[in-house]
């Protein structure tokens, strides 16, 4: 009986210890895959990101940067952030509301043409599609240029065809002298290449939902709204979570839309935050400050996004 | 209420024969009224694809035909009328300033050249990086998984315009400023977050068992990976691969920051037709082309790979 118990006791120890020699094992070949990416990472971007934090506490000016000397100035950077006369609420503020403008937009007509593209017959599908892949591959850089082109307050069409409607963007009117304009066409052109990425994605999920789902609903009397809020939108649910916080995340970066079109201007009026630290930093040569507002900024984003990528990563875990 | 009748319907029909087929006309009507509302239903589509078409094209054609026709007619007589929707007159002038070049300008060839290495070696090199980190976290299950996976979203939110001076700082330390494989190295870095986080989706919707098969015949575990896992992937490989060419493709900032003068890819070649007097937008719009189309071309030959490669990637989420 004892000798029984001490046996099974004694294999039971053996199982428990071939079970932590298992999740160690796994541990290992897991880490021994991670490592090229952890490696990459924590060089180019871990490294230089624990600087950028010890620059933010630094008087770092040009003379420092080149003298390659350090200053410590506690946090004297973040204090400037709220000093009275500080541009940043008004800027923080109006990234906010262009970021909603962002990603509200895209993520309505994304919906609503890929619900299009559904019901669509193949040819016309896959002309849009082609529509689509071409503003999806236009760089943003190019895209920008052209956008501020149609707006060009000599010759631009899209200011031809506002003053036919009466909305007069020529000589002193130029959306070039004005930064809520500016901000206005930056949405736009932001929304332009982000729809592609977020039509196609929604209508790959769209494909994907049985067909019976719909057909039960249609029988019960369901029409397009109801369809949709029943059917489509928990069915697509975890698509639409991870689009909607990657647009957050990228729409709140926007920064190459804002740089080629007025270089933040006039007077730092179409200034986003992203832009904003970049400004700081290269135009104003004040580096520590600029690194403060990515921090600030940084910080920022993820308390908005925590949440949803909390879900996402349990999302992940119970699939 | 059918004021559209389409061919076969009971509206054109004699009073008389309406009277002594009463219920069957009545029944074609609604039948024709349901057919009229799906084809003006189809109609209204047809316009609403046109238009997102439209909306989605016709700034890219507005650049192809601002590149084609000559500085005068770009800019117009300064009498505003009607802006020319056709590229006529036609002329190549733009084009030819670009493939001659001037002196002390960046060879077109050259920073083509650059740009497509950049882009493809960055490419194969996240590629591999990233999926065997996404076969890590979507098979196994190791201590920090979570750190790991919101480290990778934490890391797309850092604004990467901040990270130029330490990033500088840090390649002039170790020697590395001014060489493409620093901006490879760093284009790897930017893209392998978002394309880790994908593959592991696609990886997820792999059912185990085939590599367990493949186990059980007499495969490793890697060689169950790289044999089986890894050709099953392969739409989403494609579709990431996309995602990571177009950002190296498009980065402007820190080829400008890192490399020399005369050293850039397209984008910074590109930035060096905005002069200081005014925009000469002919050649900015060639050059825009130039570097726009090639992309464009790629994404509608490889169409059906992408989209079959969201479908598949989109199951998980």
């Amino acid at each position: 009986m004892s000798a029984g118990t001490v046996t099974t006791s004694r294999s039971s120890r053996r199982a428990l210890a071939r079970q932590v020699g298992q999740v160690r094992k796994q541990n290992k070949a897991a880490y021994l895959l991670l490592a090229p990416s952890i490696i990459a990472m924590v060089v180019l971007l871990g490294y230089p990101l624990y600087r950028l934090v010890d620059i933010s506490f630094q008087e770092y000016t040009l003379r420092e940067l080149f003298a390659r000397t350090t200053v410590y100035n506690g946090i004297d950077d973040y204090r400037k952030l709220f000093a009275n006369g500080s541009t940043f609420p008004t800027i923080a503020l109006r990234t906010v509301i262009v970021v909603v403008a962002m990603v509200i937009g895209t993520m309505v007509i994304g919906t609503l043409v890929a619900l299009m593209l559904e019901r669509l017959k193949p040819f016309m599908r896959s002309v849009v599609s082609i529509g689509l892949l071409t503003s999806w591959a236009t760089p943003s850089v190019s895209a920008t240029q052209i956008w501020k082109w149609m707006f060009d307050s000599e010759a631009g069409i899209l200011t031809w065809v506002l003053s036919l409607v009466g909305v007069d963007l020529k000589g002193d009117h130029s959306i070039l002298l004005s930064g809520p304009a500016i901000l206005a066409v930056v949405v736009v052109v932001v929304i332009w290449g982000a729809i592609p990425f977020v039509t196609l994605t929604l209508y790959a999920g769209l494909t994907q939902v049985p067909k019976e789902l719909y057909e039960a609903a249609e029988l019960d009397g369901a029409g397009f709204w109801l369809k949709f809020r029943g059917v489509t939108l928990p069915m697509l649910r975890p698509i639409f979570l991870l689009l909607t916080t990657m647009s957050v995340i990228w729409d709140f970066r926007t920064f190459n839309q804002v740089w080629v079109f007025n270089h933040g201007g006039p007077n730092q009026s179409s200034l986003l935050l992203g832009s904003y630290s970049y400004y700081a930093s290269f135009v104003e040569h004040d580096f520590g400050y600029g690194a403060a507002i990515a921090i600030v900024m940084v910080l920022g984003m993820f308390a908005i996004t925590f949440y949803y990528i909390r879900q996402m990563v349990r999302g992940g875990e119970a699939s | 209420m059918t004021t559209y009748a389409g061919p076969g319907t009971a509206s054109g029909a004699t009073s008389a024969s309406r009277r002594s087929a009463k219920a069957p006309a009545r029944a074609a009507r609604r039948r024709s009224s349901a057919r009229a509302g799906r084809r003006s239903t189809r109609i209204l589509l047809n316009l609403a694809a046109i238009a997102a078409f439209i909306f989605a094209t016709f700034p890219v054609y507005w650049m192809v035909k601002t590149s084609l026709v000559p500085t005068t007619s770009i800019l117009g007589d300064g009498s505003s009328g009607a802006p020319q929707v056709l590229p006529f007159p036609l002329t190549f002038e733009h084009y030819a300033r670009q493939f001659q070049g001037s002196a002390g300008q960046q060879p077109l060839s050259d920073a083509l050249y650059r740009s497509l290495f950049v882009a493809l070696a960055s490419v194969l090199l996240s590629m591999v990086v990233a999926f065997l980190a996404a076969i890590a976290i979507a098979r196994f299950r190791f201590t920090g998984r979570a750190v790991y996976l919101i480290a990778l979203m934490g890391i797309q939110m850092i604004p990467l315009e901040a990270m130029v001076i330490p990033i500088y700082t840090t390649l002039r330390d170790a020697d590395a400023l001014d060489s493409l494989w620093s901006l490879v190295a760093l284009y790897l870095v930017f893209v392998i977050p978002f394309t880790i986080w994908t593959l592991r989706s696609f990886i997820a919707g792999i059912p185990v068992d085939l590599e367990e098969a493949a186990m059980i015949d007499g495969c490793t575990r890697f060689q169950a990976f790289w044999k089986v896992l890894f050709p099953l992937i392969a739409p989403g490989l494609v579709a990431t691969s996309i995602y990571a060419f177009i950002q190296a493709w498009n980065e402007y900032i820190f080829c400008l920051t890192i490399m020399n003068t005369g050293h850039g890819t397209l984008p910074v070649w590109l930035g060096q037709f905005t002069g200081k007097e005014g925009t000469d937008w002919g050649a900015v719009m060639a050059g825009s082309t130039l570097f726009t189309i090639p992309v464009v071309i790629l994404f509608i030959l490889i169409q059906k790979k992408i989209t079959t490669g969201m479908a598949a990637g989109a199951v998980k989420g």
